[in-house]
């Protein structure tokens, strides 16, 4: 529903004309983001400070229009698309920071783009920094809580304070020990408040080894892995499938891969030995070890989302954390959905906190946007099973956050905090 | 070539559109959002509207979206495609274009008096481009000093006609080819040995006519000319790659390290003029503008002194966001003037 002329009238005289817009043109382009779930809000706003947020929400809860906060728009879950209508808060135009390598963080806005922070940064590494960054913000990173460099300690233990813009209780500053803590904002997608800023820990990290190798089984992948993972100073590790490293190879024109599945992993320490004696237990088709270049082992990885891109006109993606030890049964569930759906299906991620993306591609015949939408669907609840909370799972806007592997616990942990936070529910309503 | 339906909205091109960093951070302005708006006209969601024509020409086909683009979609020429749609369908798509589009119809020229300067045949022919001839005249001078110094002295300005260059880019393409069909016939009966310009649309609309081999960009003429400089001339100096002219015809970096006290700075972070090859200039000016204005503080923030445009568009363009305080625009020919150990000529146009 169209927000009324007071409210339009009432957002431009506290933010500015240009901060505001009912365009139907522009409203269109924030229907969307990077899932296949859309929904039209029916204002954009672009807050430039603090104060700006705060007028927002006041104007918003008063009216009870619903918040969607937003930064690039990359979500695959859907969370920067308005459920029920509502205002779009398009953080990109809060970006600044600032780096203090010298004590070991950033200071930087919602909008701030991860991978400026990362080149500002110079040697210190920011945790923050996934495989893939771009165009990703700080505020969209944590909101979703993408994976990120696991090694180091995932996104809760790099950041030390995160400050909220909230219906009920105004600005908050939560660090880690508080209650709530940075871990309840983390992965609570826009429907607690708006995040404003993040204090975020720089690590002065160098990789002094990366690993790549070929697996014929998902089973033997699996195991290297959990190996792997226990191997001190891992920095980062990820598992790709065939089917997705297929593409890689039909683009760089080689033949397809033999192993079922393949592993990345990068170490700050010199751990040639340890990974040598992984390779003697656990034997990969091949391997190669990066001494020189550490971190050229991610060169393979960042070039496979294009390579999937390229040679498909259509993609899907979906995002689920499973069980270590469920990883083989999870690759062959989604083989047989693939199967079923006769789509192709590619699944890579972090193989540390087991965070997956399932990519389902097809070229745009007919019925395949509907049976990717229902192949999409069974990929969740195949996680959901995983989970273990089948029979627990209470309202279907739950699912994704089980899928992704919450708790009922966390999740009633999260819907506390809410009621709190925003008990007349405009933060992103129906997400959770 | 890959269409804009293979967009997967996967965001990688937001940040590096010059338009959608310098006019908000509004998703219709970014080119994931012109790649939507394009599909869902296709899908009838939507009817083209002012605003929707004023999304296509805030473009300025630089194309760095489409260099990042996973899918290999080429932005630029989904939006030159779409801009040819609403020509063919009838729009008007900005009152300046279309008055330019008019012109050139009816005129022979997009702007000013219809005044075709003719030549006789020699070795060397200067042709300005309809931007220099009326709006950036001192733009020319300078070119035509180098030329008539340093290279030779009975060079000739020639400009018959106008070859539709920029008029095609904006989507007029038919008007466009019967341009570049005039200027064709126009150089037939002429005889030459090579054509110098500075418009790099000029420049690759002229290479279809006579050939690469017959035709310079004027970076390409001061290079080769390999001019004596002051030492005394020191400055930093920042360059960039407008969007239209080709990399290998682009020498404005070896003629910057030509010159002893130069120190280049590239700057990359912007890296596009805003002028959209004098579509976006002439037709949303306040935005050719802002866009400017980000590459003037690019500059400013490394430390530059001057900023070379070895486009006439983006002189222009930046031109207007020049000011106290701020790194001086000046044109290659510009700088060499200044840095050049010889007098030159004194030349009327």
């Amino acid at each position: 529903m169209p927000i009324s002329s007071d409210v339009y009238k009432e957002l431009v005289k506290e933010l500015e004309d240009d901060k505001v817009s009912t365009d139907e043109l522009e409203l269109l382009c924030y229907s969307y983001d990077s899932s296949p779930i859309t929904g039209k809000p029916d204002a954009i706003v672009w807050p430039e400070t603090m104060e700006d947020v705060i007028k927002i929400i006041d104007i918003a809860k008063e009216k009870q229009i619903p918040l969607i906060p937003r930064g690039s728009g990359t979500s695959i879950e859907g969370s920067a698309v308005p459920e029920k209508g509502g205002i779009v808060v398009h953080m990109a135009r809060m970006r600044n920071f600032t780096v203090k390598a010298e004590n070991g963080y950033v200071k930087a806005e919602a909008g701030c783009l991860v991978d400026e922070i990362k080149q500002s940064a110079a040697d210190m590494i920011f945790p923050l920094a996934t495989v893939y960054t771009l165009p990703k913000t700080v505020g969209g990173i944590i909101s979703e809580e993408y994976s990120c460099i696991q090694g180091l300690g995932g996104i809760v233990e790099n950041v030390e304070r995160i400050r909220v813009a909230t219906p009920e209780k105004g600005i908050i500053d939560v660090s880690r020990d508080s209650s709530p803590s940075v871990r309840d904002i983390v992965g609570s997608k826009g429907t607690l408040g708006i995040i404003i800023d993040v204090t975020l820990r720089l690590r002065n990290v160098t990789g002094k080894v990366g690993f790549h190798a070929e697996y014929g089984t998902v089973e033997e992948a699996s195991k290297a892995s959990r190996l792997l993972s226990d191997v001190s100073g891992i920095i980062n590790m990820e598992i790709i499938d065939q089917k997705t490293v297929s593409f890689e190879y039909k683009l760089k024109g080689w033949p397809e891969p033999v192993g079922q599945a393949f592993i990345i992993a990068e170490f700050m320490e010199d751990v040639t030995s340890r990974i040598m004696e992984i390779v003697s237990k656990v034997q990969p088709i091949q391997y190669q070890l990066y001494e020189e270049e550490p971190a050229g082992v991610w060169s393979f990885r960042d070039s496979l989302f294009t390579s999937i891109c390229k040679q498909n006109k259509f993609i899907m993606r979906c995002r689920v954390r499973i069980p270590k030890n469920s990883l083989p049964e999870f690759f062959r569930g989604v083989e047989r959905i693939s199967g079923a759906y006769r789509l192709g299906i590619g699944i890579y991620g972090n193989a540390l906190n087991c965070e997956f993306y399932p990519t389902i591609v097809a070229k745009m015949e007919a019925g395949e946007v509907e049976r990717a939408i229902r192949a999409r669907t069974k990929i969740i609840d195949l996680a959901v099973q995983m989970n273990g909370k089948v029979d627990v799972v209470q309202r279907p806007e739950w699912r994704q956050w089980i899928a992704l592997g919450y708790s009922t616990e966390d999740i009633e942990r999260l819907v506390r905090i809410k009621r709190s936070w925003d008990p007349t529910g405009i933060m992103n309503p129906g997400k959770v | 070539m890959v269409s804009y339906e293979n967009c997967k909205r996967c965001g990688y091109c937001l940040y590096t559109c010059p338009s959608y960093k310098a006019l908000g951070f509004k998703e219709s302005s970014s080119p994931r959002g012109r790649l939507q708006l394009l599909e869902m006209l296709n899908r009838n969601v939507m009817k083209v509207s002012l605003e929707y024509i004023k999304r296509m020409y805030t473009c300025t086909l630089c194309n760095k979206c489409g260099k990042i683009c996973v899918s290999g979609i080429n932005v630029a020429d989904e939006i030159r495609k779409a801009r040819i749609r609403l020509i063919d369908e009838g729009y008007l798509v900005s009152p300046v274009i279309d008055e330019m589009a008019t012109r050139l119809r009816n005129k022979g020229f997009v702007a000013g008096e219809p005044e075709p300067i003719q030549a006789k045949d020699a070795e060397v022919i200067y042709y300005p481009g309809c931007v220099v001839k009326n709006f950036a005249q001192d733009y020319g001078k300078s070119d035509y000093k180098i030329i008539a110094s340093f290279l030779s002295h009975d060079a000739r300005t020639f400009m018959p006609v106008c070859g539709g260059g920029l008029i095609s880019e904006a989507g007029y393409e038919a008007l466009g080819d019967i341009s570049l069909r005039r200027l064709k016939s126009s150089l037939e009966n002429l005889d030459f040995g090579r054509i110098v310009t500075s418009c790099p649309i000029c420049l690759v609309r002229l290479e279809k006519i006579v050939g690469r081999d017959r035709v310079s960009h004027m970076t390409e003429v001061i290079v080769e000319l390999e001019i004596k400089y002051r030492k005394r001339f020191r400055s930093k100096i920042a360059y960039f790659k407008p969007c239209y002219l080709p990399d290998e015809r682009n020498k404005t970096l070896e003629m910057l390290e030509q010159m002893p006290g130069v120190e280049p700075i590239e700057l990359k972070e912007t890296g596009c003029c805003g002028g959209g090859g004098g579509v976006t200039y002439f037709a949303h000016e306040d935005s050719a503008r802002k866009i400017a204005e980000l590459m003037m503080i690019e500059a400013m923030s490394m430390g530059a002194d001057i900023i070379v445009a070895p486009c006439p568009v983006g002189y222009l363009n930046l031109k207007s966001v020049e000011g106290l305080g701020k790194p001086k625009v000046l044109s290659p020919a510009q700088i060499v003037e200044k840095a050049a150990s010889r007098k030159l000529l004194w030349v009327k146009l």
